[in-house]
């Protein structure tokens, strides 16, 4: 199947994730979410980023598939968004401990979500591991290996705050996702 | 009516608590961490509803439901969680449980909760 294909139905799919994960952000903030996904790309994860983002590692496993999720938000948006899910007065009384659980909770219910499409799609039941916060610096793969991954705008106008999420997913679940398309495209 | 929820994200522990709170306000909420399951689960006679998170450090999706079916075999047994795909949703069904929400908790899956939960004490009765 010729890449470019291969990668408009990976955005398709993602796309599907990113509905899912705009519903969830809505949920979460009880205000207007809108989503925009760009392009996939393909290259090294950690050498397109400032180093500054947190990440959130969410790993899945499954016969045959083990994939790493990776997810992202710029900081200083992310603090404002978390603002307006506790109706804490201030984000500046939140303890890092805080941040960083809510980081992680907020991480794992938008990947998990995203997760559950692919999962749902290729017909697997994926193990999933606990997320865990990480910086570039912390993952060796991120500096070395090729990962596809996306940028996904957000943008919630009632509290003017608008970033990224950065997705970022292995070759392990690009070529499970292929060789799936392939068998429907077949059938 | 007691209710116990299980979570280790306190997040969700606080944004849960309140949302149960609101809807069953006669109710006497517990939320804890995993951290307190064990002695907890020791007196989980006392609740009514059971509400737990299922990627939890420390112990894994399935243990968590045989245990809190082994202690509290009565209790409304509800899944609050991010994993939402439709194999693990079947699985917890096939496990025991009776009402599996997506993460968040909204208006509309607590409206989900409560009907289940009213609907299965009026079966009970």
């Amino acid at each position: 199947m010729p890449e470019e294909k291969i990668l408009n139905s990976l955005k398709e799919i993602l796309s599907l994730g990113a509905i899912q994960a705009g519903k969830v952000l809505e949920e979460l903030s009880g205000m207007t979410v809108e989503l925009r996904i760009t392009k996939i790309y393909k290259g090294v994860f950690g050498k397109k980023f400032e180093k500054q983002y947190f990440l959130m590692r969410q790993r899945v496993n499954g016969k045959p598939f083990n994939a790493s999720f990776y997810f992202s938000m710029l900081d200083t948006e992310f603090l404002k968004f978390l603002a307006t899910l506790d109706s804490s007065d201030a984000v500046r009384d939140y303890q890092e401990y805080d941040l960083v659980d809510s980081f992680l909770e907020v991480g794992n219910i938008i990947s998990g979500n995203v997760i559950a499409v692919f999962a749902d799609f290729l017909n697997l039941e994926l193990e999933y591991e606990l997320p865990t916060m990480v910086t570039f610096e912390m993952e060796p793969e991120l500096m070395e290996k090729e990962f596809f991954f996306t940028k996904v705008y957000f943008e919630i106008k009632e509290i003017e705050v608008h970033g990224y999420l950065l997705l970022a997913f292995s070759k392990e679940a690009y070529s499970a996702i292929v060789k799936k398309l392939g068998e429907i495209i077949n059938d | 009516m007691k209710i116990l929820f299980i979570d280790d994200s306190r997040l969700s522990r606080r944004i849960t608590s309140r949302y149960l709170k609101l809807h069953f306000p006669e109710a006497e909420v517990n939320a804890i961490g995993p951290e307190d399951l064990e002695k907890t689960l020791e007196k989980s006679q006392e609740y009514q509803m059971v509400i737990t998170d299922l990627l939890m450090p420390g112990i894994s999706a399935e243990e968590v439901i045989k245990k809190i079916l082994k202690k509290a075999p009565e209790a409304f047994l509800a899944v609050l969680s991010a994993n939402v795909q439709e194999k693990m949703k079947e699985k917890m069904q096939r496990l025991g449980v009776q009402v599996f929400l997506g993460k968040p908790l909204t208006e509309e899956k607590i409206i989900t909760l409560k009907e289940a939960y009213y609907a299965g004490r009026k079966n009970s009765q």
